[in-house]
Protein backbone atom coordinates (compact mmCIF):
# COMPACT_ATOMS: atom_id res chain seq x y z
CA UNK A 1 0.00 0.00 0.00
CA UNK A 2 1.48 3.32 -1.10
CA UNK A 3 1.73 6.26 1.26
CA UNK A 4 -1.26 8.55 1.15
CA UNK A 5 -0.04 12.09 0.82
CA UNK A 6 -3.48 13.68 0.74
CA UNK A 7 -6.72 12.36 2.12
CA UNK A 8 -10.11 13.96 1.82
CA UNK A 9 -12.53 12.46 4.30
CA UNK A 10 -16.29 13.01 3.96
CA UNK A 11 -15.83 16.50 2.59
CA UNK A 12 -18.95 18.61 2.55
CA UNK A 13 -19.02 22.25 1.52
CA UNK A 14 -21.76 24.82 1.85
CA UNK A 15 -21.16 28.44 0.83
CA UNK A 16 -22.94 30.89 3.09
CA UNK A 17 -25.96 32.29 1.28
CA UNK A 18 -26.49 29.26 -0.98
CA UNK A 19 -29.43 26.98 -0.30
CA UNK A 20 -27.59 23.89 -1.48
CA UNK A 21 -24.41 22.01 -0.68
CA UNK A 22 -21.70 22.53 -3.31
CA UNK A 23 -19.89 19.36 -2.22
CA UNK A 24 -21.38 16.33 -0.54
CA UNK A 25 -19.56 13.61 1.26
CA UNK A 26 -16.48 13.35 -0.94
CA UNK A 27 -13.79 10.79 -0.16
CA UNK A 28 -10.57 10.20 -1.98
CA UNK A 29 -6.85 10.03 -1.45
CA UNK A 30 -3.80 10.98 -3.47
CA UNK A 31 -0.89 8.61 -3.09
CA UNK A 32 2.76 9.55 -3.25
CA UNK A 33 4.00 10.21 -6.83
CA UNK A 34 0.49 9.94 -8.15
CA UNK A 35 -1.20 12.38 -10.50
CA UNK A 36 -4.92 12.47 -9.91
CA UNK A 37 -7.27 14.24 -12.29
CA UNK A 38 -10.54 15.71 -11.05
CA UNK A 39 -13.01 15.74 -13.90
CA UNK A 40 -16.45 17.11 -14.24
CA UNK A 41 -18.50 19.66 -16.12
CA UNK A 42 -18.19 23.27 -15.17
CA UNK A 43 -20.01 24.29 -12.03
CA UNK A 44 -19.87 20.83 -10.46
CA UNK A 45 -17.57 22.02 -7.70
CA UNK A 46 -14.07 21.11 -8.93
CA UNK A 47 -12.53 24.43 -7.98
CA UNK A 48 -14.32 24.33 -4.64
CA UNK A 49 -12.99 20.86 -3.92
CA UNK A 50 -9.47 21.87 -4.90
CA UNK A 51 -9.68 24.94 -2.67
CA UNK A 52 -10.80 22.83 0.25
CA UNK A 53 -8.20 20.13 -0.39
CA UNK A 54 -5.40 22.71 -0.62
CA UNK A 55 -6.49 24.47 2.56
CA UNK A 56 -7.54 27.70 0.86
CA UNK A 57 -11.08 27.48 2.18
CA UNK A 58 -12.34 25.44 5.15
CA UNK A 59 -14.69 22.53 4.58
CA UNK A 60 -18.12 22.73 6.15
CA UNK A 61 -17.80 19.13 7.22
CA UNK A 62 -15.20 16.42 6.94
CA UNK A 63 -11.45 16.59 7.12
CA UNK A 64 -8.42 17.07 4.91
CA UNK A 65 -5.23 15.25 5.88
CA UNK A 66 -1.86 16.16 4.42
CA UNK A 67 0.64 13.39 5.18
CA UNK A 68 -1.70 12.22 7.89
CA UNK A 69 -2.04 15.59 9.58
CA UNK A 70 -5.32 17.54 9.50
CA UNK A 71 -4.90 20.93 7.82
CA UNK A 72 -6.80 24.20 8.06
CA UNK A 73 -4.53 26.39 5.91
CA UNK A 74 -2.22 25.65 2.98
CA UNK A 75 0.70 23.73 4.49
CA UNK A 76 4.33 23.95 3.44
CA UNK A 77 5.04 21.26 0.91
CA UNK A 78 1.90 22.15 -1.01
CA UNK A 79 1.69 24.54 -3.92
CA UNK A 80 -1.19 25.79 -6.02
CA UNK A 81 -1.23 26.67 -9.72
CA UNK A 82 -4.19 28.81 -10.62
CA UNK A 83 -6.27 28.84 -13.77
CA UNK A 84 -4.76 32.06 -15.04
CA UNK A 85 -1.09 32.32 -14.19
CA UNK A 86 -1.80 34.85 -11.44
CA UNK A 87 1.50 36.68 -11.76
CA UNK A 88 2.04 39.95 -9.93
CA UNK A 89 2.31 42.68 -12.57
CA UNK A 90 4.74 44.83 -10.56
CA UNK A 91 7.37 42.07 -10.31
CA UNK A 92 9.55 40.78 -13.12
CA UNK A 93 9.62 37.09 -14.00
CA UNK A 94 12.50 36.19 -11.66
CA UNK A 95 10.89 37.99 -8.73
CA UNK A 96 7.52 36.43 -9.48
CA UNK A 97 9.13 33.00 -9.35
CA UNK A 98 10.86 33.87 -6.06
CA UNK A 99 7.65 35.32 -4.62
CA UNK A 100 6.84 33.75 -1.30
CA UNK A 101 10.29 32.33 -0.65
CA UNK A 102 11.00 35.29 1.65
CA UNK A 103 7.90 34.68 3.75
CA UNK A 104 8.17 33.55 7.33
CA UNK A 105 6.30 30.34 6.60
CA UNK A 106 8.94 29.06 4.18
CA UNK A 107 12.03 31.22 4.45
CA UNK A 108 14.76 30.48 1.93
CA UNK A 109 18.02 32.50 2.22
CA UNK A 110 18.73 34.90 -0.62
CA UNK A 111 21.61 33.06 -2.32
CA UNK A 112 19.76 29.76 -2.17
CA UNK A 113 16.67 31.52 -3.47
CA UNK A 114 18.53 32.85 -6.53
CA UNK A 115 19.91 29.39 -7.28
CA UNK A 116 16.47 27.84 -7.13
CA UNK A 117 14.94 30.55 -9.31
CA UNK A 118 17.62 30.13 -11.94
CA UNK A 119 17.24 26.36 -11.94
CA UNK A 120 13.45 26.57 -12.17
CA UNK A 121 13.55 29.11 -15.00
CA UNK A 122 15.95 26.86 -16.84
CA UNK A 123 13.60 23.91 -16.40
CA UNK A 124 10.65 25.78 -17.87
CA UNK A 125 12.86 27.29 -20.58
CA UNK A 126 12.48 30.91 -19.54
CA UNK A 127 15.97 31.86 -18.37
CA UNK A 128 16.14 34.56 -21.04
CA UNK A 129 12.90 36.13 -19.89
CA UNK A 130 13.97 36.56 -16.24
CA UNK A 131 13.91 40.36 -16.45
CA UNK A 132 10.64 40.66 -18.35
CA UNK A 133 7.42 41.85 -16.78
CA UNK A 134 4.20 39.77 -16.94
CA UNK A 135 2.55 42.24 -19.33
CA UNK A 136 5.14 41.28 -21.94
CA UNK A 137 4.51 37.51 -21.69
CA UNK A 138 2.26 35.27 -23.77
CA UNK A 139 -0.29 33.10 -22.00
CA UNK A 140 1.90 30.02 -22.28
CA UNK A 141 4.97 31.83 -20.97
CA UNK A 142 3.01 33.24 -18.05
CA UNK A 143 1.78 29.78 -17.11
CA UNK A 144 5.34 28.45 -17.32
CA UNK A 145 6.41 31.18 -14.91
CA UNK A 146 3.69 30.07 -12.56
CA UNK A 147 4.92 26.46 -12.84
CA UNK A 148 8.41 27.71 -11.99
CA UNK A 149 6.97 29.49 -8.97
CA UNK A 150 5.74 26.16 -7.64
CA UNK A 151 8.97 24.36 -8.57
CA UNK A 152 11.10 26.61 -6.36
CA UNK A 153 8.99 25.63 -3.37
CA UNK A 154 10.09 22.00 -3.78
CA UNK A 155 6.59 20.96 -2.86
CA UNK A 156 5.55 17.34 -2.54
CA UNK A 157 2.02 17.99 -3.75
CA UNK A 158 0.81 20.40 -6.41
CA UNK A 159 -2.75 21.53 -6.92
CA UNK A 160 -3.54 22.67 -10.44
CA UNK A 161 -6.87 24.25 -11.32
CA UNK A 162 -7.42 23.98 -15.08
CA UNK A 163 -3.93 25.36 -15.57
CA UNK A 164 -3.91 25.19 -19.35
CA UNK A 165 -7.54 25.82 -20.24
CA UNK A 166 -6.91 29.33 -21.54
CA UNK A 167 -4.03 28.27 -23.81
CA UNK A 168 -4.26 27.38 -27.48
CA UNK A 169 -4.24 23.68 -28.38
CA UNK A 170 -0.61 23.47 -29.47
CA UNK A 171 0.76 25.37 -26.49
CA UNK A 172 -1.46 23.26 -24.24
CA UNK A 173 0.06 20.04 -25.57
CA UNK A 174 3.61 21.18 -24.92
CA UNK A 175 2.66 22.52 -21.49
CA UNK A 176 1.09 19.18 -20.59
CA UNK A 177 4.28 17.41 -21.57
CA UNK A 178 6.35 19.91 -19.60
CA UNK A 179 4.16 19.47 -16.53
CA UNK A 180 4.39 15.70 -16.76
CA UNK A 181 8.19 15.86 -17.06
CA UNK A 182 8.49 18.23 -14.14
CA UNK A 183 6.24 16.21 -11.86
CA UNK A 184 8.10 13.00 -12.72
CA UNK A 185 11.52 14.61 -12.35
CA UNK A 186 10.69 16.00 -8.92
CA UNK A 187 8.68 12.97 -7.84
CA UNK A 188 5.85 15.25 -6.93
CA UNK A 189 2.21 14.30 -6.60
CA UNK A 190 -0.52 16.36 -8.13
CA UNK A 191 -4.23 16.94 -8.01
CA UNK A 192 -5.23 18.31 -11.40
CA UNK A 193 -8.60 19.84 -12.05
CA UNK A 194 -9.67 19.70 -15.65
CA UNK A 195 -12.77 19.47 -17.77
CA UNK A 196 -10.74 18.05 -20.65
CA UNK A 197 -10.85 14.25 -20.77
CA UNK A 198 -7.89 14.06 -23.16
CA UNK A 199 -5.79 16.08 -20.77
CA UNK A 200 -6.80 13.85 -17.87
CA UNK A 201 -5.95 10.69 -19.81
CA UNK A 202 -2.65 12.11 -21.00
CA UNK A 203 -1.46 13.16 -17.57
CA UNK A 204 -3.19 11.29 -14.81
CA UNK A 205 -2.61 8.00 -13.02
CA UNK A 206 -6.08 8.20 -11.63
CA UNK A 207 -9.28 9.83 -12.66
CA UNK A 208 -12.03 11.04 -10.38
CA UNK A 209 -15.35 12.10 -11.83
CA UNK A 210 -17.43 14.65 -9.97
CA UNK A 211 -21.10 14.95 -10.83
CA UNK A 212 -23.23 18.02 -10.49
CA UNK A 213 -26.65 16.45 -10.53
CA UNK A 214 -26.45 15.03 -7.06
CA UNK A 215 -24.77 18.20 -5.81
CA UNK A 216 -21.01 17.73 -6.10
CA UNK A 217 -20.57 14.07 -5.32
CA UNK A 218 -17.95 11.64 -6.49
CA UNK A 219 -19.36 9.52 -9.27
CA UNK A 220 -16.39 7.37 -10.14
CA UNK A 221 -12.75 6.75 -9.38
CA UNK A 222 -10.61 4.96 -11.95
CA UNK A 223 -7.05 3.76 -11.65
CA UNK A 224 -5.60 4.19 -15.13
CA UNK A 225 -2.42 2.22 -14.46
CA UNK A 226 -3.84 -1.02 -13.15
CA UNK A 227 -6.20 -3.20 -15.10
CA UNK A 228 -8.30 -3.54 -11.98
CA UNK A 229 -10.65 -0.73 -11.22
CA UNK A 230 -10.84 0.62 -7.71
CA UNK A 231 -13.67 1.48 -5.34
CA UNK A 232 -16.34 -0.45 -7.14
CA UNK A 233 -15.89 1.22 -10.51
CA UNK A 234 -15.59 -0.86 -13.66
CA UNK A 235 -12.25 -2.39 -14.58
CA UNK A 236 -10.10 -0.31 -16.91
CA UNK A 237 -7.85 -2.58 -18.96
CA UNK A 238 -6.80 0.26 -21.21
CA UNK A 239 -7.27 3.93 -21.78
CA UNK A 240 -9.86 3.56 -24.50
CA UNK A 241 -12.04 1.50 -22.26
CA UNK A 242 -11.64 4.04 -19.53
CA UNK A 243 -12.77 6.75 -21.86
CA UNK A 244 -15.79 4.65 -22.76
CA UNK A 245 -16.66 4.16 -19.12
CA UNK A 246 -16.21 7.82 -18.54
CA UNK A 247 -18.53 8.76 -21.35
CA UNK A 248 -21.09 6.23 -20.22
CA UNK A 249 -21.07 7.67 -16.75
CA UNK A 250 -21.31 11.17 -18.12
CA UNK A 251 -24.10 10.22 -20.46
CA UNK A 252 -26.00 8.58 -17.64
CA UNK A 253 -25.57 11.72 -15.60
CA UNK A 254 -26.76 13.98 -18.40
CA UNK A 255 -29.71 11.84 -19.47
CA UNK A 256 -30.75 11.61 -15.83
CA UNK A 257 -30.79 15.39 -15.69
CA UNK A 258 -32.66 15.70 -18.98
CA UNK A 259 -35.45 13.42 -17.89
CA UNK A 260 -35.55 15.23 -14.56
CA UNK A 261 -35.89 18.51 -16.43
CA UNK A 262 -38.65 17.11 -18.62
CA UNK A 263 -40.69 15.91 -15.68
CA UNK A 264 -40.34 19.27 -13.91
CA UNK B 1 8.72 52.41 -41.74
CA UNK B 2 12.05 54.21 -41.88
CA UNK B 3 10.35 57.08 -43.69
CA UNK B 4 7.48 57.37 -41.31
CA UNK B 5 9.64 57.54 -38.22
CA UNK B 6 11.35 60.96 -38.47
CA UNK B 7 8.06 62.56 -39.42
CA UNK B 8 6.48 61.19 -36.27
CA UNK B 9 9.38 62.51 -34.26
CA UNK B 10 9.00 65.97 -35.75
CA UNK B 11 5.35 66.19 -34.78
CA UNK B 12 6.15 65.12 -31.25
CA UNK B 13 8.88 67.75 -30.90
CA UNK B 14 6.46 70.27 -32.31
CA UNK B 15 3.71 69.38 -29.86
CA UNK B 16 6.23 69.04 -27.07
CA UNK B 17 7.82 72.46 -27.24
CA UNK B 18 6.32 74.62 -29.95
CA UNK B 19 2.70 74.85 -28.81
CA UNK B 20 3.39 75.27 -25.09
CA UNK B 21 5.93 77.96 -25.93
CA UNK B 22 3.42 79.70 -28.16
CA UNK B 23 0.90 79.61 -25.31
CA UNK B 24 3.41 81.16 -22.93
CA UNK B 25 4.23 83.92 -25.40
CA UNK B 26 0.49 84.51 -25.74
CA UNK B 27 0.18 84.83 -21.98
CA UNK B 28 2.93 87.42 -21.82
CA UNK B 29 1.34 89.30 -24.72
CA UNK B 30 -2.06 89.48 -23.00
CA UNK B 31 -0.38 90.53 -19.78
CA UNK B 32 1.44 93.33 -21.59
CA UNK B 33 -1.72 94.34 -23.47
CA UNK B 34 -3.89 94.36 -20.31
CA UNK B 35 -1.42 96.61 -18.52
CA UNK B 36 -1.31 98.86 -21.58
CA UNK B 37 -5.09 99.20 -21.72
CA UNK B 38 -5.61 99.56 -17.98
CA UNK B 39 -2.99 102.26 -17.63
CA UNK B 40 -5.33 104.88 -19.07
CA UNK B 41 -7.91 104.45 -16.32
CA UNK B 42 -5.78 102.99 -13.49
CA UNK B 43 -2.34 104.62 -13.52
CA UNK B 44 -1.05 102.14 -10.91
CA UNK B 45 -1.31 99.37 -13.49
CA UNK B 46 2.04 100.51 -14.85
CA UNK B 47 3.76 99.00 -11.82
CA UNK B 48 2.57 95.56 -12.89
CA UNK B 49 4.01 95.69 -16.38
CA UNK B 50 6.23 92.85 -17.63
CA UNK B 51 9.21 95.24 -17.78
CA UNK B 52 8.87 96.04 -14.07
CA UNK B 53 8.63 92.38 -13.27
CA UNK B 54 11.77 91.70 -15.27
CA UNK B 55 13.78 94.27 -13.28
CA UNK B 56 12.43 92.85 -10.01
CA UNK B 57 13.25 89.32 -11.08
CA UNK B 58 16.85 90.18 -11.88
CA UNK B 59 17.28 91.94 -8.53
CA UNK B 60 15.53 89.27 -6.47
CA UNK B 61 17.34 86.38 -8.07
CA UNK B 62 20.77 88.02 -7.91
CA UNK B 63 20.34 88.51 -4.14
CA UNK B 64 18.90 85.07 -3.60
CA UNK B 65 15.95 86.48 -1.64
CA UNK B 66 13.28 84.72 -3.59
CA UNK B 67 15.15 81.43 -3.43
CA UNK B 68 15.07 81.55 0.35
CA UNK B 69 11.33 82.17 0.44
CA UNK B 70 10.69 79.49 -2.16
CA UNK B 71 12.73 76.97 -0.13
CA UNK B 72 10.68 77.83 2.96
CA UNK B 73 7.49 77.19 1.01
CA UNK B 74 8.80 73.91 -0.40
CA UNK B 75 9.78 72.73 3.07
CA UNK B 76 6.23 73.38 4.25
CA UNK B 77 4.84 71.46 1.29
CA UNK B 78 7.10 68.55 2.14
CA UNK B 79 6.08 68.48 5.79
CA UNK B 80 2.40 68.94 4.96
CA UNK B 81 2.54 66.19 2.36
CA UNK B 82 4.34 63.81 4.74
CA UNK B 83 1.71 64.42 7.41
CA UNK B 84 -1.07 63.91 4.87
CA UNK B 85 0.56 60.64 3.79
CA UNK B 86 1.18 59.48 7.37
CA UNK B 87 -2.52 59.87 8.20
CA UNK B 88 -4.05 59.34 4.79
CA UNK B 89 -2.41 56.03 3.89
CA UNK B 90 -3.50 54.07 7.01
CA UNK B 91 -6.95 55.65 6.91
CA UNK B 92 -7.27 54.81 3.22
CA UNK B 93 -6.21 51.19 3.89
CA UNK B 94 -8.88 50.96 6.60
CA UNK B 95 -11.55 52.50 4.36
CA UNK B 96 -10.64 50.17 1.51
CA UNK B 97 -10.19 47.09 3.68
CA UNK B 98 -12.99 47.24 6.26
CA UNK B 99 -16.52 47.61 5.00
CA UNK B 100 -17.95 48.86 8.27
CA UNK B 101 -15.24 51.51 8.54
CA UNK B 102 -15.97 52.62 4.99
CA UNK B 103 -19.69 52.92 5.71
CA UNK B 104 -19.10 54.72 8.99
CA UNK B 105 -16.65 57.27 7.63
CA UNK B 106 -18.08 57.81 4.15
CA UNK B 107 -20.39 60.72 4.99
CA UNK B 108 -18.01 62.22 7.56
CA UNK B 109 -15.09 62.30 5.12
CA UNK B 110 -17.27 63.66 2.34
CA UNK B 111 -18.44 66.43 4.62
CA UNK B 112 -14.97 67.32 5.90
CA UNK B 113 -13.47 67.13 2.44
CA UNK B 114 -15.77 69.84 1.12
CA UNK B 115 -14.75 72.35 3.79
CA UNK B 116 -11.96 74.58 2.56
CA UNK B 117 -8.94 73.93 4.79
CA UNK B 118 -8.57 77.69 5.25
CA UNK B 119 -11.82 77.67 7.23
CA UNK B 120 -9.88 75.95 9.98
CA UNK B 121 -7.39 78.81 10.17
CA UNK B 122 -8.82 80.53 13.28
CA UNK B 123 -9.06 77.20 15.10
CA UNK B 124 -5.59 76.16 13.99
CA UNK B 125 -4.07 79.39 15.28
CA UNK B 126 -6.03 79.14 18.51
CA UNK B 127 -4.82 75.64 19.28
CA UNK B 128 -1.42 75.53 17.62
CA UNK B 129 -0.31 79.14 18.03
CA UNK B 130 1.37 81.26 15.42
CA UNK B 131 4.16 79.96 13.22
CA UNK B 132 4.74 76.85 11.16
CA UNK B 133 2.52 74.46 13.12
CA UNK B 134 -0.87 75.78 11.99
CA UNK B 135 0.38 75.99 8.40
CA UNK B 136 1.49 72.34 8.52
CA UNK B 137 -1.90 71.45 9.95
CA UNK B 138 -3.78 73.23 7.17
CA UNK B 139 -1.63 71.72 4.45
CA UNK B 140 -2.01 68.22 5.88
CA UNK B 141 -5.74 68.76 6.07
CA UNK B 142 -5.79 69.86 2.44
CA UNK B 143 -3.75 66.91 1.20
CA UNK B 144 -5.14 64.08 3.28
CA UNK B 145 -8.41 63.59 1.35
CA UNK B 146 -7.06 62.74 -2.09
CA UNK B 147 -4.66 60.31 -0.41
CA UNK B 148 -7.40 58.61 1.61
CA UNK B 149 -9.76 58.36 -1.34
CA UNK B 150 -7.17 57.10 -3.81
CA UNK B 151 -5.68 54.60 -1.36
CA UNK B 152 -9.15 53.23 -0.64
CA UNK B 153 -9.89 52.99 -4.37
CA UNK B 154 -6.57 51.18 -4.81
CA UNK B 155 -7.42 48.63 -2.14
CA UNK B 156 -10.83 48.08 -3.69
CA UNK B 157 -9.14 47.45 -7.04
CA UNK B 158 -6.79 44.78 -5.65
CA UNK B 159 -7.36 41.56 -7.57
CA UNK B 160 -8.77 38.92 -5.20
CA UNK B 161 -6.67 36.37 -7.08
CA UNK B 162 -3.52 38.01 -5.70
CA UNK B 163 -4.86 37.60 -2.17
CA UNK B 164 -5.64 33.98 -2.94
CA UNK B 165 -2.09 33.51 -4.18
CA UNK B 166 -0.73 35.02 -0.96
CA UNK B 167 -2.96 32.67 1.00
CA UNK B 168 -1.67 29.67 -0.92
CA UNK B 169 1.87 30.78 -0.03
CA UNK B 170 0.90 31.00 3.67
CA UNK B 171 1.58 34.73 3.85
CA UNK B 172 0.82 36.31 7.19
CA UNK B 173 -1.10 39.56 7.55
CA UNK B 174 2.01 41.76 7.49
CA UNK B 175 3.34 40.01 4.39
CA UNK B 176 0.02 40.44 2.60
CA UNK B 177 0.18 44.20 3.24
CA UNK B 178 3.87 44.52 2.45
CA UNK B 179 4.00 42.38 -0.68
CA UNK B 180 0.50 42.49 -2.18
CA UNK B 181 -1.53 45.46 -0.97
CA UNK B 182 1.12 48.19 -0.91
CA UNK B 183 2.60 47.41 -4.34
CA UNK B 184 -0.91 46.76 -5.63
CA UNK B 185 -2.13 50.23 -4.68
CA UNK B 186 1.06 52.07 -5.72
CA UNK B 187 -0.48 53.42 -8.91
CA UNK B 188 -3.51 54.80 -7.08
CA UNK B 189 -1.37 56.09 -4.23
CA UNK B 190 0.93 58.03 -6.55
CA UNK B 191 -2.11 59.54 -8.24
CA UNK B 192 -3.37 60.56 -4.80
CA UNK B 193 0.01 62.07 -3.95
CA UNK B 194 0.01 64.08 -7.13
CA UNK B 195 -3.47 65.45 -6.42
CA UNK B 196 -2.40 66.18 -2.84
CA UNK B 197 0.64 68.12 -4.00
CA UNK B 198 -1.61 70.20 -6.25
CA UNK B 199 -4.13 71.13 -3.57
CA UNK B 200 -1.42 71.67 -0.93
CA UNK B 201 0.39 74.06 -3.22
CA UNK B 202 -2.83 76.01 -3.78
CA UNK B 203 -3.62 76.23 -0.05
CA UNK B 204 -0.02 77.06 0.84
CA UNK B 205 0.00 80.66 -0.39
CA UNK B 206 -3.01 81.91 1.59
CA UNK B 207 -1.89 79.86 4.59
CA UNK B 208 1.45 81.63 4.51
CA UNK B 209 -0.27 84.99 4.55
CA UNK B 210 -1.18 84.52 8.20
CA UNK B 211 1.38 84.66 10.95
CA UNK B 212 4.55 83.38 9.31
CA UNK B 213 7.62 85.45 8.45
CA UNK B 214 8.84 83.70 5.31
CA UNK B 215 7.56 81.84 2.28
CA UNK B 216 6.06 82.88 -1.04
CA UNK B 217 2.66 83.74 0.45
CA UNK B 218 4.34 85.93 3.05
CA UNK B 219 6.50 87.49 0.33
CA UNK B 220 3.44 88.59 -1.65
CA UNK B 221 1.98 90.49 1.30
CA UNK B 222 5.42 91.86 2.13
CA UNK B 223 5.89 93.12 -1.45
CA UNK B 224 2.51 94.80 -1.26
CA UNK B 225 3.45 96.55 1.98
CA UNK B 226 6.75 97.66 0.51
CA UNK B 227 4.87 98.78 -2.59
CA UNK B 228 7.23 96.74 -4.75
CA UNK B 229 4.62 95.58 -7.19
CA UNK B 230 7.17 94.13 -9.56
CA UNK B 231 8.26 91.78 -6.75
CA UNK B 232 4.65 90.78 -6.22
CA UNK B 233 4.23 89.84 -9.85
CA UNK B 234 7.46 87.86 -9.82
CA UNK B 235 6.24 85.96 -6.76
CA UNK B 236 3.05 85.04 -8.61
CA UNK B 237 5.05 83.82 -11.58
CA UNK B 238 7.36 81.77 -9.36
CA UNK B 239 4.39 80.20 -7.57
CA UNK B 240 2.94 79.12 -10.89
CA UNK B 241 6.26 77.86 -12.17
CA UNK B 242 7.14 75.88 -9.04
CA UNK B 243 3.63 74.44 -8.84
CA UNK B 244 3.82 73.21 -12.43
CA UNK B 245 7.28 71.78 -11.77
CA UNK B 246 6.09 69.91 -8.66
CA UNK B 247 3.16 68.49 -10.56
CA UNK B 248 5.40 67.43 -13.43
CA UNK B 249 7.82 65.79 -10.99
CA UNK B 250 4.98 63.89 -9.31
CA UNK B 251 3.72 62.69 -12.65
CA UNK B 252 7.17 61.60 -13.77
CA UNK B 253 7.72 59.80 -10.46
CA UNK B 254 4.54 57.82 -11.07
CA UNK B 255 5.60 56.81 -14.57
CA UNK B 256 9.05 55.86 -13.31
CA UNK B 257 7.85 53.74 -10.40
CA UNK B 258 5.30 51.82 -12.36
CA UNK B 259 7.04 48.81 -13.93
CA UNK B 260 6.97 47.45 -17.42
N1 LIG C 1 -17.52 31.88 -3.36
C1 LIG C 1 -18.67 31.25 -3.65
N2 LIG C 1 -19.80 31.61 -3.01
C2 LIG C 1 -20.96 30.99 -3.30
N3 LIG C 1 -21.09 29.99 -4.19
C3 LIG C 1 -20.01 29.57 -4.85
C4 LIG C 1 -18.73 30.18 -4.62
N4 LIG C 1 -17.81 29.58 -5.40
C5 LIG C 1 -18.47 28.64 -6.09
N5 LIG C 1 -19.79 28.63 -5.77
C6 LIG C 1 -20.80 27.73 -6.29
O1 LIG C 1 -20.33 26.42 -6.17
C7 LIG C 1 -20.61 25.66 -7.32
C8 LIG C 1 -19.35 25.05 -7.87
O2 LIG C 1 -18.46 26.05 -8.32
P1 LIG C 1 -16.96 25.72 -8.74
O3 LIG C 1 -16.32 25.03 -7.59
O4 LIG C 1 -16.32 26.97 -9.21
O5 LIG C 1 -17.18 24.71 -9.93
P2 LIG C 1 -16.17 24.29 -11.12
O6 LIG C 1 -14.80 24.69 -10.75
O7 LIG C 1 -16.35 22.82 -11.25
O8 LIG C 1 -16.65 24.99 -12.34
C9 LIG C 1 -21.31 26.58 -8.28
O9 LIG C 1 -22.71 26.32 -8.20
C10 LIG C 1 -21.02 27.95 -7.78
O10 LIG C 1 -22.10 28.81 -7.99
MG1 LIG D 1 -13.39 26.01 -11.75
Amino acid sequence: MAIKILECLNIGLHYPGNNYFTLKDINFAVEADQIVALLGESGCGKTSLLNVASGLIPATSGQVLFKGQPITTTPNGVSVVFQDACLLPWLNVAKNVAFGLGFKSLYVPKTERNCRVEAALKEVGLLDAADKYPAALSGGMAQRVSLARTLVRRSELSFLDEPFSSLDAITRRSMQQLLLNLLRAHRSSALLVTHDLDEALALADRLILIGREAGGTKLADWDLNSSLGTTGSPAAPNLRLTADHFFQALRAEISGRLSADLTD
Amino acid sequence: MSRGRPEKKRTSVLSCYFWPLLGLIGLFFWWWLAVRLLRASVPMAAYFAPEEAWHSAVRLLSRGILVRHALDSLRRVLVGLSLALAFGLPLGLLVGGIRAFDRATGLVFQLLRMVSPLSWMPLAVMFLGIGDAPVYFLLALAGVWPIILNTAAGVAAIDPKWLNLAKSLSANRREVYRYIILPGILDHLLTGLRLAIGVIWIVLVPAEMLGVQAGLGYFILDARDRMEYGDLVVAILVIGLLGATLDGAARRLRLKWLPG
